[in-house]
Parts: C-alpha cells; structure tokens; sequence
C-alpha cells in the first residue's frame, strides 16, 4: 500500500495535535501549577506556555515547508554525514517515544488502580492497554487519525461537564489577588506549563502526511490554544473549588473536581468513574500515536523488511518493562519530568539543527549556482 | 486446527470474569458514623487488652461507630417489619484499623461510597486531632468529598441510635435535617469534608455544625464548633443566638426569620434576600473594617401595637427597629469573637488579603490569637433593611 495515498486534512491535523497534548498532564498540572507558583496566578503562566509553544508549532511547520511530504528523519536524505544525523534524530526519537509510552502507561495503572478496579493487578492493565494499542499501531496512520476524531468530542464534554457542576460550588473571589507577589513566580510556573504542552513534536512526522500547500500553522495553533483553555478552566476552577493550599497536595486534583460533583440533588452522586473512563480514552489516543511513531520510525529506518506488527510488539516489550521501573507514584512522577524535560530538548535540538541543515543547503547551493556562473 | 486450539485457549483465558466483581445486593453501605472517645472504664478495659497482646501502650484509642444499610429492605414498601439498618462499633488506635476490625465480625465489607456524614466527638475536636481524624475519610479512593461532618456535643454515637420518623435512617435524617439550613438560620451552613479539609490545610479559622443527641429521643442540628485556624482545635461553641448573628454577618442567612421589637411589642420579619459587603481599610497603623448589612423581607407577624403597617411612616419605623435587632446581633457574635475567641471565622482576612496584600503579608502569622490583629481591628457594622410588603393587611390587634 502507498503510505501517501491518505492526506491528513488540516482539521483532522489539529485534532490529532490535540489529542496528543491532552494526556497525564491533565490531571496533575493544578498541583504541579500551585506547588511552583504558590499564588493563584497559575492561569497567566498556562498563557505564556501557551505562547512558546505556538511559536515553537509555527517554527516546525516553516522547516516543513521547506520539505513538503518528508517527515523530520526523512528530510535529511541519503548523504553521508546528514544521513547519520537523521539516524541519530531517529534513535533519540524512539528513545523519547518508547520511555514515554511507559510512562502513560505506569500513570495510566496507578489512576486505574486507585480509582476503579482495585483489585486487578497493573500488569493486566498495562498488557491491555498495549493490546489495544498495538492493534490500532497496525491499522496505520489513516485508523489513529480516525480514533482520535471519534474520542475528541467525548474527552471535550467530559471536561466542560465537571467544570459546569462546579460552578455553583465556586467561590470566585479565590483567583484575587491577581499578581500578589509580582511576575516572578508566573515564571516559575512557565517551566510547568511549557511542558504540558509537549506533544507537539509529532508534528515532526506527521507533517509527511499533509500536502505541501496544506502547511499552515493556524489551525493546529488554534487546537493547542483550545487545550490551554481547557487546561484554564481546570487549574482555575481547582483553585476555585477546592483552594490553593489543597490543589498542592492532592496527586490528580481533576479526579478531586470530578468527585465535588453532584449532579441534580444526587441524581448522580459519582461522576469520577465516567471522568476515568473517558480520560483512558484520551490516554490510549496518546499512547496509540506514540506507539505507533516509535514502530514507523524503526521500521522506515532500521529493520526495513519486518512486519509492522512485530516492531510494535517489540516495542510493547521494552516499554512494558520500562513501565514497572520506578517503584512509587512520585518515582513515576519524576520519571515523567525527565522524560518531559528530555521531549522539550529534542524537540528545540532537532528544529535548530533542522533550520541550519537548511541554511546550509541554501548556502552551497547559492555557492554551486555562483561557480556555474 | 492448532490455531483453532490455540485462538480458544486465549479466549478461555481472557474471559475469567472480572477481579472486582462485586454485588451491589453484597455490600454493606455505611451510610453514616461517629468518631468517639472511649468512656474511662471502656479505656482502661481496652488498655489493658492491648498491653497484652503488644507489650506497651496504646498511643490513642478511638471507638467509631458505623450505621450499615440492610440492603432489600431498602427497596420495600414503608411495610418493612425490621429497621432498614444496623449499628455496629470497633474500638482501635487509627481509623482504617478499625474499619478494617468490623470484617472480623461481620459478613458484608463495608463500603463508604454512600456514606452522607461523619459525626466526631467535641473531646476528640478539642485535641486538635480534627485533621488527622478525617484524614482517612478523605484520602481513600471510597470517599466523597460531599460528605457533611459534624462535632458532637455528648456521644457521637449515641445520635446514629435515634431513628425518626418517616425516614429510614438516622444517617440520612441527618443530609435531610442540614438540607433545612435556609429556613433556620440557628443551623450554620453545610461542612462538607472536602471544603473541611481545605480549612485544615490553609490555617484559618473556621466553624463546624454542631449536633446535639437530646434525652433519646431525637437530635438537633443547630450552634457550631468554633476551631482556631493555626491549632486546628477546637475552642468554644456559637449557640443558636450566635449563629444567627453569624449568618447575617455572612449574608448567608437569605431565608431567615428576624424576630424583633418595637415599643415593647414583637413582631417578625422572614428575610427573603440579604447579602453583606466587607470593605477595608488601614488608618493610622490600625485595621478597619466595614461590615454592611442588606436585608430585604416580609412582615410575616405581628404583636404590635397601636401601628398601622399600612402606612409609609409607620412602617419606617418598623424598619429601624428591624435594623437595630439585626445589627445587636452582629455586633454582639463579633464582640464575642472578637474578645473571647479571638478567631476570625467571619473570613474577614480575605478583605484584607485583596485589598492590602502587603499589609496581609505583614500581620498574616498573628492574625487569630489573643492580642492578634483580629482582636484588635475596629469593625463597624451598619444595616440597610427593607420590608417589602405586609402580606394581607387584616388588623386583628
């Protein structure tokens, strides 16, 4: 099959951008926010996230223009050294990827475990959720699109329903003073937010898929901006809700908010199950284009001639074990602020080093077109 | 035919059923409890039991008391012959331990996903042990953060013993009896245990529901335990008067009764819409707030005399009077904090906290307490009330 017989449209783009971004981050930013801005002025540091992100969206999507119908490890080409270059991105790439597909997946457990079946052993559930996406790795680029814009609108509902039955408990005088203790701390809280935007570096790949005129940033600009509303609502109403000085020591402070709802005089007294529910959809969204990265990557690169289904399984394997590495909820944790951290340097190396590899082209060949002069 | 074994052998596999089966019909619902102190016997009995089996000494011992729903009776009619519910009681240092004891002596495990309210003991409140008590209760996946808690004057458990009538349980009596607090404004507003917890956590002052077991017979709702913000214990109650007072000063009391009196004679007012404005300001190095009162309400009573509502005059002067019982209210609930508690539980701080952030920042770690910059703030209370109609006007006085 020609893999460039499907051309993702610019909608279908931002939505996949989207459900990439919206991930574990969801649920710990409030606290990760209140505990490094210790005021209530997290949301203006979600706005400056915001901002460096979309340039950073932008940014990758001009290098693409250069390359319309290559991903990031294609476009380097066949020649000697650039050739290495690309082969070390790749590694890199599917490092990042492998680790964090076990990541989600660990977080994924310990939710899964605390909040709905406390009885069934994280192994299950990890197996399970690579089951599913290793299935969905084989229906190709085309089939995760396609999942992604089925679970979109439930995961966006979900989220608008717990903010709506909240409002009433809301105490709205909570976000004042705004800016107390100056700017410093809105720029501390930046380090968070600008990582829990990350998820914009698929970008790098999925950008083959669009045709050469579709490369615009705006729309995927305009999903990331959406997220960051989302993610407003939440740390905003967090803080609204259940205050600042709890927001700091709950681990998933959205189930918190989820659990303060009670919808029509306890018509339904527990929404948090649902809220779960739908959250392991989005999860499996980001887990499935991780995953399936991760496999393109190894088989367009290193092991032409295997089957897709084995590359995935072999990745299954080493991200199962990475996933049982740390031993507690805060080493999962802090394997998640490596892995972000490790995400956001890649993804500014690789656009540095994309730009001057296309400086340099410009450059010889200005050099090559003088000499035949 | 080896896939064919194989593809069935999976199947079989995964198709085990669930590892967290349970059936609803199974579990034992707690629906309310009480946290108590044991009575001196009791602990001395239980001290000794446990010295025996740990060789030192217990740290604390708590009894707790669980109300479990009998599920199927649940379902009939009203016609049920036995009551809908049991009592059970388990003495331990902590409370998980405790819980974790009633599966040694009961058949169904209990479950806290319905559970609607948490009495605690006013000698455990007292300890200042009020955020460890409900720490539990809060922390577990089991538990909402929708649960109403309360300080017990007397036994905690003795108030889980009382079932009224028409409803099932005293548990939810209980939900039902709080679900009244606009119409009585002698009842403090709900403390549901995550908004608790929030106060535990940010160390200000604060109050909890009070619930009070009467002779055996029933309970009442009504007054509140008043806890220090920095200590978290437990330093007075507000009677029903005080709470009023309180309400009004919070302007939560929208449907509240104000009785009052004009030349001797009394009459009553129900309050249909109130709301209070703080305003701050800092003069000379020293706090001063300003408390406004707004109220607006019928004429639902009257004793008077000689007065003829009807008229606009006449009716001015029924609202000064009506301003002026509101306003010893509130004055007389803020001297009392201010001079005998010394706690901030009207949430004044937050005027100041955005109005001068730098002066908050100044006086934050002596704000309650004795000789704190509550204690010593000026605060000012005026009244603006309003009588928006007399309903009929039959004059049978």
């Amino acid at each position: 099959m020609n893999p460039h017989s499907y051309q993702i449209s610019k909608l279908e783009m931002a939505i996949t951008v989207v459900s990439m971004v919206i991930g574990v981050g969801i649920l710990t930013l409030p606290r990760a926010l209140a505990a490094s801005v210790e005021t209530t002025d997290g949301w203006m540091s979600i706005v400056l996230g915001l901002v460096l992100n979309m340039v950073l969206v932008l940014l990758i999507f001009r290098l693409h223009r250069h390359f319309p119908g290559k991903s990031f490890i294609g476009l380097w080409g066949n020649q000697s050294v650039a050739k290495w270059i690309g082969k070390l991105f790749s590694i890199a790439f599917v490092c990042y990827f492998v680790t964090l597909l076990a990541y989600e997946a660990r977080i994924l457990t310990v939710v899964v475990r605390m909040y709905l079946l406390d009885r069934t052993p994280s192994e299950v559930t990890v197996l399970f959720i690579f089951l599913a996406t290793t299935y969905a790795v084989t229906k190709g680029v085309q089939g995760i699109v396609h999942l992604n814009l089925m679970f979109f609108p439930f995961v966006v509902f979900v989220i608008t329903l717990i903010v709506i039955f909240n409002l009433h408990d809301a105490s709205f005088g909570a976000i004042f003073p705004i800016a107390a203790e100056g700017i410093t701390p809105i720029i501390m809280g930046v380090q968070e937010t600008s990582l829990s935007f990350l998820g914009i570096e698929i970008l790098f790949f999925f950008l083959a898929y669009m045709k050469g005129k579709d490369l615009q940033a705006t729309l995927v600009n305009a999903g990331i901006a959406f997220v960051a509303f989302l993610y407003l609502l939440i740390v905003v109403m967090c803080y609204m809700v259940i205050g600042l000085e709890v927001t700091k020591i709950i681990a998933f402070p959205l189930v918190a908010l989820a659990k303060e709802v009670e919808i029509i005089e306890g018509l339904v007294e527990r929404i948090e199950p649902l809220m779960i529910t739908v959250w392991i959809m989005s999860i499996f969204n980001t887990m499935a284009i991780v995953h399936f990265l991760a496999t393109k990557i190894i088989k367009d690169e290193f092991v032409k001639k295997a089957r897709v289904s084995t590359i995935a399984i072999v990745i299954t394997f080493f991200s199962f074990i990475i996933t049982f590495i740390p031993v507690s909820l805060q080493e999962a944790f802090m394997l998640g602020d490596y892995v972000s951290y490790f995400g956001l340097g890649l993804t500014c190396f690789a656009l540095l080093c994309g730009y001057l590899y296309v400086f340099i082209k410009k450059k010889s060949k200005q050099q090559g077109n003088s000499e035949a002069m | 035919m080896k896939k064919k074994w194989l593809l069935s052998i999976v199947v079989l596999l995964t198709l085990t059923s669930c590892w967290d089966l349970t059936e609803i019909e199974e579990i034992g619902f707690v629906i309310a409890l009480a946290i108590d102190t044991l009575e001196e016997e009791d602990y001395e009995q239980y001290k000794k039991q446990f010295k025996k089996e740990q060789n030192f000494d217990p740290q604390q011992l708590y009894k707790t008391t669980f109300q479990v729903v009998i599920p199927g009776t649940v379902t009939e009619d009203l016609a049920f012959e036995q009551v809908p519910f049991f009592n059970i009681s388990a003495v331990g240092r902590t409370n998980f331990k405790t819980l974790r004891h009633i599966a040694t002596r009961r058949s169904r495990r209990l479950n806290f996903e319905h559970l609607k309210a948490i009495i605690i003991n006013e000698e455990i409140a007292r300890t200042g042990a009020i955020g460890k008590v409900i720490d539990l209760y809060i922390r577990d996946h089991e538990m909402r953060r929708t649960t109403l808690v309360f300080v017990s004057k007397g036994n905690g458990f003795e108030v889980l013993e009382d079932k009224l009538p028409l409803e099932m349980m005293p548990g939810l009596s209980i939900k039902m009896i709080q679900d009244n607090y606009p119409a009585s404004h002698g009842m403090p507003f709900p403390k549901p245990i995550g908004e608790l917890a929030t106060c535990v956590v940010e160390e200000h002052s604060y109050i909890v529901p009070r619930i009070t077991e009467k002779r055996g017979v029933d309970f009442v709702i009504a007054g509140a335990g008043v806890f220090l913000g920095e200590t978290n214990e437990m330093i007075g109650w507000l009677g029903e008067v005080d709470m009023e007072g309180y309400n009004l000063i919070r302007g939560e009391a929208e449907n509240a009764i104000v009785e009052a009196s004009l030349e001797d004679n009394l009459f009553v007012v129900e309050l249909d819409n109130m709301d209070s404005v703080f305003t701050y300001e800092q003069k000379d190095g020293e706090d001063h707030f300003h408390i406004e009162i707004k109220a607006e309400g019928f004429f639902t009573e009257n004793w008077l005399e000689g007065i003829d509502i009807g008229e606009q005059e006449e009716i001015e002067k029924v609202e000064a009077a009506l301003e002026e019982e509101i306003e010893r209210l509130a004055s007389k609930i803020v001297a009392k904090m201010q001079n005998e508690f010394h706690a901030d539980i009207f949430e004044l701080y937050k005027t100041v906290q955005r109005k001068n952030y730098a002066r908050w920042k100044e006086v934050e770690d002596e704000w309650d307490g004795e000789d704190g910059y509550f204690s010593n703030a000026n605060i000012e209370i005026s009244v603006k009330a309003k009588i928006r109609h007399y309903m009929t006007k039959e004059q049978l006085t």
